[in-house]
């Protein structure tokens, strides 16, 4: 008698206002007042308390039914292995990764660069050129102008002057050369 | 987010960061590649793929979207391929669909000894992709609507609702002949 009476009760279902409700209630997520409510509905509904019956074995069975696997002990042995490979094989987007990062860093090099090392090259390198003609000059006054290096009637400083100008443009075109080569690596 | 991973990525410390992920999440990964994949196999070789994808696409993780989130979504792709080389069919939009049902066959059910059991996995077993994959991660996660939520990318109320429409559809394929009929 009282199994066909659960039955029945099974049969027609929980109230559908609370079945949303019997569920949540089930695992313990269901807010503290809903859940009051719902104890005092299950205290006089034969077809809810069924329903959650059903539902709680329902939930006991699934827990117990699932399986629950787990990692095999060698996993992280051969994870470390492939990363291991992999770091010492970089792959394309690797290498573009690197490629991008040391182009940014030509760039801030350059940027920085410019600024006194280009520039203090230039005037070494102008230095050493005007003072060895400038040297010429005193033991062999016509020496340059024979060689055709300085035109006639230029004074020594303004050859110190226009050698210097000249390293530095070197030194200039240096830069545009290695600026050049990392708008070219970007474009790559 | 591990702070200390945080820091190390806010670094650009790759390597270190990368170090700190495979421990925090490797088993969730392996949980979630488990409820998708069904096949404790399947689901440790994608658990490598998708930790391999991390350690490769991690110099471009911008932050804009939460570490597990990314992670999650590479898991999610990763089974999904693997899916896909079962059966060519499967559909990457429509978890409901016939084929992505079908996709996955594989059942590590264990020994054959308890008939109600054994009867309550098939019937969960026909329930669409989308609701099975819910239910065993649910019971994987010990019960966690969040972690769920978090591992589908899914917002906690869809995930309840899911959860919800499995359970009760299993409930009514579960009862017997004469509860239905009475």
């Amino acid at each position: 008698m009282n199994q066909s009476i659960h039955e029945r009760a099974l049969s027609l279902g929980p109230c559908a206002e609370y079945e949303f409700d019997l569920f949540e209630h089930s695992e313990g997520s269901l807010a503290p007042e809903p859940a009051a409510l719902l104890q005092q509905h299950l205290a006089h509904c034969a077809r809810c308390r069924a329903y959650a019956a059903e539902l709680a074995q329902l939930d006991a069975t699934l827990a117990a039914a699932l399986p629950r696997p787990e990692l095999s002990p060698g996993f992280d042995a051969r994870l470390a292995a492939r990363i291991g490979e992999l770091r010492r094989t970089p792959d394309r987007a690797s290498a573009l990764v690197a490629a991008e990062r040391e182009h940014q860093q030509l760039l801030g090099a350059l940027g920085r660069g410019i600024d006194w090392r280009t520039w203090l090259n230039a005037a070494a390198l102008g230095s050493v050129a005007g003072g060895v003609l400038l040297a010429l000059d005193a033991v062999a006054p016509q020496l340059l102008e024979t060689l055709g290096l300085v035109p006639a009637g230029v004074s020594p400083s303004t050859t110190f002057a226009v050698v210097l100008g000249a390293a530095a443009l070197a030194g200039g075109l240096t830069f545009a050369r290695r600026l050049g080569s990392g708008l070219l690596l970007r474009r790559g | 987010m591990d702070p200390a991973i945080q820091a190390h990525l806010a670094a650009g410390r790759h390597a270190r960061a990368f170090d700190l992920i495979v421990p925090e999440f490797r088993d969730r990964v392996f949980r979630l590649s488990f409820s998708i994949l069904k096949d404790r196999s399947a689901a440790e070789d994608a658990t490598q793929e998708t930790l391999v994808r991390v350690w490769k696409a991690l110099p471009g993780f911008d932050g804009r979207a939460a570490l597990g989130t990314w992670i999650y979504a590479i898991t999610r792709n990763t089974c999904l391929m693997e899916l896909r080389k079962r059966r060519p069919t499967v559909s990457f939009d429509d978890p409901d669909s016939t084929e992505a049902q079908h996709a996955a066959t594989a059942i590590a059910t264990g020994p054959a000894e308890d008939p109600e059991r054994d009867n309550l996995l098939r019937l969960l077993d026909s329930l669409p992709a989308n609701q099975q994959q819910a239910v065993r991660l649910f019971y994987l996660e010990d019960r966690s609507y969040d972690a769920v939520a978090a591992a589908l990318g899914m917002p906690l109320g869809t995930v309840k609702n899911l959860l919800f429409r499995a359970r009760k559809r299993l409930m009514e394929l579960a009862r017997p002949a004469e509860v239905q009929a009475a």
